[in-house]
């Protein structure tokens, strides 16, 4: 078998993770984001370094290439996309503006939505002089109320055209129960402006994009695809070229924040989001099934952000179905990755009550960064605490690559908080960081607990630049004991990549009433509700078959979306069958649904008498892919003294500091253990072990640290 | 002490404890007093203001029977200082009623403001 | 027996701090505060999460919920929401059950209890706002009270939908629950479930909402219970009473900065009376002043109307959640954690029998529409203390006071009976700032988590269909800054078997919300009603003229066949039959500052965005431009608006001979008569 490789263009550095010949191998380099290629060959190049051979060597022998972007985040903040134009139906033409009233809230932090006075909606993506309506009208049912004028939406083209359009939304209410108006805005498109003056320019229907419920959301979800795909396609473009110039020919794949994967001509842009950190929570699955663990919490923190996912039953099944893309509304399912705003540039402040000790949501970024980078900050951060504590060791972080300034950490710490709260600057630090770690703890925490579930049975994942040092902190916080962390922490995400089957997601607004209780009677029209499966598996063999895979080989789930009477908000369910044959499947199928409700909300609390629905249906579509398992290994039997770099005076309570051992990671073998507390060194992480807990290296040459008492 | 702005268009003048318009700064009234007192003032037809879309008696308009606009212009430079829409007949509001004293003394150690803006 | 105790309306203010209270706050560092305080955020918005998740009503949708956890002696702590009132609005009904149940042998407090209450003369807001309690005992010790409120469509009242137009007395509002345990020995009374279903129209919902708000009040307790477990329940008990200590001592330090002084504003609303009722305008003053003296505020509703027959009266102390909530949560201190604390510095001054002190049968479920009418004057009177000082920047012109809430109900497409609220109240127009404009279809001025969700939604879900749905032309005040708009659209009755709507709501004839400093109050709404038209066949035959906005609408009213009928906005419940529309407009925000200084270009792409009309670009703002290019002609607007400068000159007089005349004039006699003496209501 030949090489696979992926690879994580991140907002910072762009990670690689290869697998050839039985072992791994990693690359890490800068992201340039003017041209994303060149910072993706580096990483690539740097990993092939890890093998002893060039480019070239490695990339004559791969099979496949992955790659997750954050091309969308930057599309969408630097507002690169393309002029466009939408056609929706007369009377809604402010639908993107109007959004659900609130929508000048969407995609802020919760402290900035409290300021009602400052509330402000983003620019729109599509400006209202590039918004046009036509009169036609289709209904619930998706039977054709009005009918379509076709003059009438040629004038409207004309318009557009006129007014600069480089691409055309066609967004029809009711057009995901029937797109026949939207077909026919197409029709005329194509008519009235030849190919070649055309040329790039999308047509993009809603309803090839959604057929969801929800007009707002489906416009908002096929906008975005329209405005992204642009730089999506242009950046796959250069990406191919520069693996072309260096002897790769084979398409590439690209990760979907759904959880799956396909080449570009598959994938709706909008499915690209947050990719990088979704392949991170696949990867943490990928992990539970290597320990034989059902639930893992997965957890990345880097400089500015926390991400996190929750794995149940080895599985990432959560979505969030109405994800917030930037500042939009979407209906794209997209697997469930919360940020909170706490990272090791976290400022600490004193609250405007002066009673307390805050942490965040405000970061210093990397300009001007902490404190300690030297480079102008002047308030204090997570990572200023962390060096005052002995945490950090300031000639050696990042592998050496960055020399931190004790004094300066020490000087903005006491400035704004020892000294007006009256503490030395080591009890500041303590509580900055006893607050932090509270917090990220208490966010994870409420999370895990609305999803039915106690968090101290898991197990956490703790990557991302910043995991291992603080991971301890926020897994007491959890009441959480095992930790696991990885050498290969660094380009977490793109192992994920490397681990990730083909799968895809179909929707179907349909809804049925399963128990009506005003007959008590079951659901029983199977054979609707088949049709509607059959049409979802249908076009996930004609998705796969197109890409060159085997159907036979496709695995199937169905998910329901189901509510008790009048509720607004619905359940995830996990169908137990995929074509209903009889009463005993529909009444299986509510059974279920309460059963997860008792879970996630009290024996009291489902109803039943109230009648179920479903509401809608998902069908996701799996394609096994091979990959890598780690060996096994054997503990070498080697002494961790012989990794003992030196010590450090480290502050672990109001006790005061203690000389504390400190480890270089990549000397200790398997089956080494160090015991807390201890301090161990890579050169791309710092894995903070308080006393209470112990480090070891396992079987699979992870870093395990687990609580001892 | 110097000149206070304590609205979009009124400043006063702690020193000579005058209203004063902030545009061009003619001094209207005496601090104490109701600022309207200092400026123009207008009687105004609602539907100069919202244009009547329709005949009737309900026309997004205000209903002239139910409703004036009274504006309060600067006499100097003419901007609209403030309005106010009431019922016909309605006294006209005294708004803004400050403690000259407690601002004054407020600003006396300060440094001389040159506006907030 | 307990009766009415009338005396627990008082205590909206936080208790005095007890013996054992002041000991526990001192169990806390400022390191270990913040992180007890944390705690508590996160407890109350899961259950919040909890309650959005798990209602029937479409309250969870509207955010019209809120969930807080309260001291053991009945004070909000930590709330999450929603509507800051729903989460503040259990005081007092807390504090009835501590006063009159704890210790009466046949009711008693116990763990395991759980309250409910909807009774405003125990202190909540008005029937269909729905509050329940728990009791938080640790080992025997009442350390806290959880408390989960959300907004129940039917109440059972004379008038479908809670809001009761045409009650005169509270004998036709429903459902009325004085504090009454809904549960014990944490499991729902099947009794109560029963009694309350039967009391409303809408069984289905009554049950789903009290699982929910149970739910919710559960989650509360267990995780506090938690905390309690790891770090004693001193460390509870102190904690939250810091939190609202803290939360006062803040609020006072930032009002005493502010301008001594008294600033006042008059509200006009201006209302509909039912038809069945005789029909008729009607104008209701609120009159706020509020007096800035030190660190208090001291906000005097004297001079309001007094109260009267109809269902707006709103008893006073639902001003202070509502006034904390949306004024001081959301717009002076949104820094500070949500505690009743912030308002410790309010005082209110309401006489009796003033339409927000009314007596005790006073109809009161349109409360609290006179409720946002006295927020709309304390923003006013807020805008004009703020502005010379160091909280400019949360400066607001006012909000709508009128939130038009449509009800309808009847047989859905699935042939449930049903009753169901409209959710376009929460796309009104938010108001103009000192630096930039209102947002457009913003929201729900006090609620902080409203959506109005997607049409589509709503006719699959709400069985009501939408013939438009659009920002409202000019529907906002101009001004330097200009209101947000407020929502346009038009409900349409397709496929559906039986139905009846009503709109509450009412300013057909009045702004619906006063400007600041120059800037134009938002104008008059509008609701047309369409009956027996041919829109159906029109829309069948494609016909070009099917109108897609009220402007339309009013133009073509005679194409359409069938009767037209173009009123306020108030529409009392009737029959809603087949291919009939009611379309009608939320209120916009009000503007800031005169028009004359708003930037051209802004106004040129407002006409282009459909916003503001050419008449207004001529007229209001005096802008010249060319409708083709967009381009302004700078020359010519400065020239215009200069000429209506010097015309300003010209044709202001003085206040003495403005008054000489003015005070001889009165609106109609007849649009006084729930107004009390004219002009002062003295």
């Amino acid at each position: 078998m030949g090489a696979t490789i992926d690879v994580d263009i991140g907002g910072t550095f762009t990670d690689c993770f290869v697998v050839w010949d039985g072992r791994y191998g990693k690359g890490k380099s800068p992201t340039t984001h003017y041209q994303a290629s060149i910072g993706f060959k580096n990483a690539i190049t740097a990993a092939a370094e890890s093998f002893g051979v060039g480019l070239a060597d490695l990339l004559v022998d791969t099979e496949v290439i992955r790659y997750s972007t954050t091309i969308a985040t930057n599309t969408l903040i630097e507002k690169t996309g393309p002029r466009l134009g939408l056609i929706t139906t007369a009377g809604f033409e402010d639908t993107m503006l109007i959004g659900r009233g609130r929508q000048w809230a969407d995609g802020l932090p919760t402290a900035e939505v409290r300021n009602q006075a400052r509330a402000e909606k983003p620019e729109p993506l599509i400006p209202r002089e590039m918004i046009v309506g036509v009169h036609e009208r289709v209904d619930f049912e998706g039977e054709v109320v009005a009918p379509i004028d076709r003059e009438e939406v040629r004038e409207k083209l004309a318009y557009l055209v006129n007014k600069g359009a480089m691409g055309f939304v066609v967004s029809f209410i009711w057009s995901c129960m029937n797109p026949v108006h939207e077909q026919v805005v197409r029709d005329v498109i194509m008519e009235e402006y030849p190919d070649t003056y055309l040329g790039s320019m999308p047509i993009i229907l809603s309803s090839d994009v959604s057929r969801k419920r929800g007009e707002y959301l489906r416009t908002m979800t096929t906008v975005l695809d329209a405005y992204l795909h642009r730089d999506l396609s242009e950046q796959l473009t250069s990406l191919n070229e520069e693996l072309i110039d260096a002897g790769y020919e084979k398409p590439l794949m690209i990760i979907h924040g759904t959880g799956g994967m396909s080449r570009l001509s598959h994938t709706a842009a909008v499915d690209t989001y947050n990719s990088g950190p979704v392949a991170g929570l696949l990867g943490g699955a990928e992990i539970a099934k290597m320990y034989g663990v059902e639930n893992v919490l997965v957890t990345d923190v880097g400089g500015t952000s926390f991400d996190f996912g929750v794995v149940v039953d080895g599985e990432a099944s959560f979505y969030d179905l109405f994800p917030t893309i930037e500042r939009w509304r979407v209906q794209t399912p997209l697997l469930e990755v919360k940020t909170i705003g706490a990272g090791g540039g976290s400022i600490a402040r004193i609250s405007p009550t002066g009673s307390r000790i805050t942490v965040g949501p405000e970061s210093a970024g990397s300009m001007p960064g902490p404190a300690c980078y030297g480079l102008g900050g002047k308030e204090p951060t997570v990572t200023d605490a962390d060096l005052v504590l002995g945490y950090l060791n300031p000639e050696y972080y990042l592998g050496g690559k960055k020399k931190l300034d004790t004094r300066r950490a020490r000087r903005a710490i006491e400035d704004r908080i020892a000294k007006p709260l009256g503490m030395s600057v080591e009890e500041a630090a303590l509580a900055i960081k006893r607050v932090v770690d509270s917090t990220m703890g208490g966010e994870i925490f409420k999370e895990v607990v609305l999803k039915g579930y106690d968090p101290r049975e898991f197990v956490m994942l703790a990557y991302g630049g910043a995991g291992a040092t603080h991971c301890c902190g926020y897994a007491e916080a959890l009441d959480v004991s095992r930790i696991l962390t990885f050498p290969y922490s660094s380009v977490f995400c793109a192992f994920g990549g490397s681990v990730m089957d083909i799968l895809s997601v179909y929707e179907s607004s349909d809804s049925f009433i399963f128990y009506d209780n005003l007959t008590g009677s079951y659901f029983d029209e199977y054979d609707r509700f088949n049709l509607i499966v059959n049409d979802m598996v249908f076009l996930a063999f004609r998705d796969l078959k197109s890409q060159g895979f085997d159907i036979d080989l496709a695995d199937f789930s169905l998910e329901l979306e189901m509510r008790y009477g009048t509720q607004f908000f619905t359940e995830n369910v996990a169908s137990p069958v995929g074509m209903l044959h009889g009463t005993e499947d529909v009444k299986a199928i509510c059974d279920r649904f309460t059963e997860k409700y008792k879970v996630l909300y009290g024996e009291t609390s489902a109803y039943p008498d109230g009648g179920i629905e479903v509401l809608s249906m998902r069908l996701k579509a799996t394609y096994p892919l091979g990959h890598y398992r780690f060996p096994v290994h054997s503990p070498d039997g080697s002494d961790p003294a012989g990794a003992l770099k030196g010590t450090r005076s480290v502050v672990w309570d109001e006790s005061g500091p203690v000389s504390t051992p400190i480890y270089d990671a990549a000397l200790l073998g398997c089956g080494a253990v160090v015991g807390g507390p201890a301090i161990v060194e890579a050169d791309d992480t710092t894995c903070v072990v308080p006393g209470g807990w112990s480090y070891a290296v396992d079987r699979f040459l992870d870093g395990v640290i687990e609580k001892t008492k | 002490m110097a000149r206070r702005q304590i609205t979009e268009y009124l400043d006063i003048d702690l020193d000579s404890e005058m209203w004063c318009c902030n545009r061009c700064g003619a001094e209207l009234v005496n601090a104490r007093d109701n600022y309207k007192r200092g400026c123009l003032v207008y009687e105004r037809d609602p539907r100069t203001v919202h244009n009547p879309v329709i005949e009737g008696e309900f026309t997004r308009s205000p209903h002239p029977d139910y409703c004036r606009i009274i504006e309060f212009y600067c006499p100097s430079c003419g901007v609209m200082v403030e309005n106010e829409y009431l019922p016909p007949g309605h006294p006209i509001t005294h708004d803004i009623e400050l403690d000259i004293e407690s601002l004054k003394a407020k600003h006396a150690t300060a440094a001389p403001a040159g506006g907030d803006e | 027996m307990a009766g009415r105790d009338l005396d627990i309306l008082e205590r909206v203010y936080p208790e005095p701090t007890t013996e054992e209270e002041s000991r526990c706050m001192e169990l806390l560092t400022p390191a270990e505060f913040e992180i007890f305080s944390h705690r508590m955020q996160m407890i109350a918005l899961e259950a919040n999460e909890v309650l959005i998740r798990t209602l029937g009503s479409p309250a969870g949708l509207a955010g019209d919920v809120g969930a807080c956890i309260y001291t053991a002696q009945g004070d909000p702590a930590s709330a999450a929401v929603g509507i800051w009132a729903h989460a503040f609005g259990g005081q007092l009904p807390i504090k009835y059950i501590i006063k009159h149940w704890m210790d009466d042998p046949t009711v008693g407090v116990r763990d395991g209890d759980v309250f409910f209450c909807n009774e405003a003369l125990c202190g909540c807001v008005h029937p269909p706002d729905m509050g329940t309690f728990m009791p938080v005992f640790y080992e025997g010790r009442l350390i806290a009270w959880a408390e989960a409120m959300a907004h129940t469509t039917d109440t059972g009242a004379v008038d479908l939908g809670g809001f009761c137009m045409s009650a005169e007395s509270r004998y036709e509002e429903g459902m009325k629950v004085t504090p009454i345990k809904i549960a014990e020995d944490f499991q729902l009374k099947n009794d109560i479930l029963t009694m309350m279903e039967n009391m409303v129209r809408d069984a289905r919902v009554s049950t789903l909402d009290n699982k929910s708000r149970f739910a919710a009040c559960m989650r509360i307790r267990e995780r506090l219970l938690e905390v309690a477990e790891k770090k004693g329940p001193d460390y509870v008990v102190g904690g939250l009473r810091k939190m609202i200590e803290e939360g006062s001592s803040a609020a006072r330090k930032r009002i005493e900065e502010l301008n001594d002084g008294i600033y006042r504003q008059p509200i006009f609303m201006d209302m509909e009376e039912a038809e069945s009722r005789g029909g008729g305008q009607y104008f209701i003053r609120v009159m706020v002043s509020i007096e800035k003296r030190g660190d208090r505020l001291i906000a005097d509703l004297t001079g309001t109307s007094p109260e009267r027959a109809t269902s707006l009266n709103c008893r006073k102390h639902i001003i202070h959640p509502y006034g904390t909530g949306v004024i001081f949560c959301s717009h002076l201190f949104p820094d500070l954690p949500p505690s009743i604390g912030l308002t410790d510095c309010v005082e209110l001054k309401v006489p009796d029998g003033n339409l927000f002190n009314p007596s005790e049968d006073a109809a009161i479920t349109l409360g609290p529409a006179s409720a946002f009418a006295a927020n709309q004057g304390c923003f006013a009177c807020m805008a004009r203390l703020l502005f010379d000082s160091d909280l400019r920047s949360q400066l607001t012109s006012t909000y709508p006071y009128v939130t038009l809430i449509a009800v309808w109900g009847g047989m859905d497409r699935k042939g449930n009976v049903f009753a169901s609220l409209g959710l376009d109240l929460n796309a009104g127009g938010f108001p103009a700032r000192v630096d930039k404009d209102g947002v457009d279809t913003g929201g729900f001025h006090v609620a902080t988590r409203s959506d109005c969700e997607d049409a589509e939604d709503i006719d699959v879900l709400s069985s009501m269909s939408y013939l438009f749905r659009r920002q409202g032309t000019d529907n906002f005040g101009h001004g330097m800054n200009r209101g947000g708009a407020g929502l346009e659209y038009a409900y349409l009755a397709h496929k559906s078997p039986m139905m009846i709507l009503g709109n509450n709501g009412g300013c057909g004839r009045f702004s619906s919300a006063p400007g600041i400093f120059g800037g134009y109050a938002a104008p008059p709404l509008i609701g047309v009603k369409l009956s027996g038209s041919r829109i159906t066949e029109m829309l069948e035959n494609g016909d070009p003229l099917t109108p897609v906005s009220i402007q339309e609408l009013l133009e073509r009213g005679e194409t359409l066949g069938g009767t037209m009928d173009v009123e306020s906005p108030m529409l009392e419940i009737g029959p809603f039959n087949e291919g009939d529309v009611f379309a009608t407009m939320q209120g916009g925000g009000a503007g800031y500052g005169d028009a004359l200084e708003r930037d051209p270009a802004s106004v040129v792409r407002d006409v282009t965005g459909g916003l503001v009309s050419d008449w207004a670009a001529r007229n209001v703002y005096r802008v010249a431009f060319d409708r083709e290019t967009g381009l302004v002609d700078e020359g010519e607007t400065a020239r215009l608006r200069s000429e209506e400068r010097e015309d300003r000159k010209r044709r202001g007089i003085s206040l003495e001979e403005f008054e000489k005349e003015w005070s001889r004039k009165s609106p109609p006699q007849a649009s006084l008569k729930f107004y009390g003496s004219w002009p002062n209501c003295d």
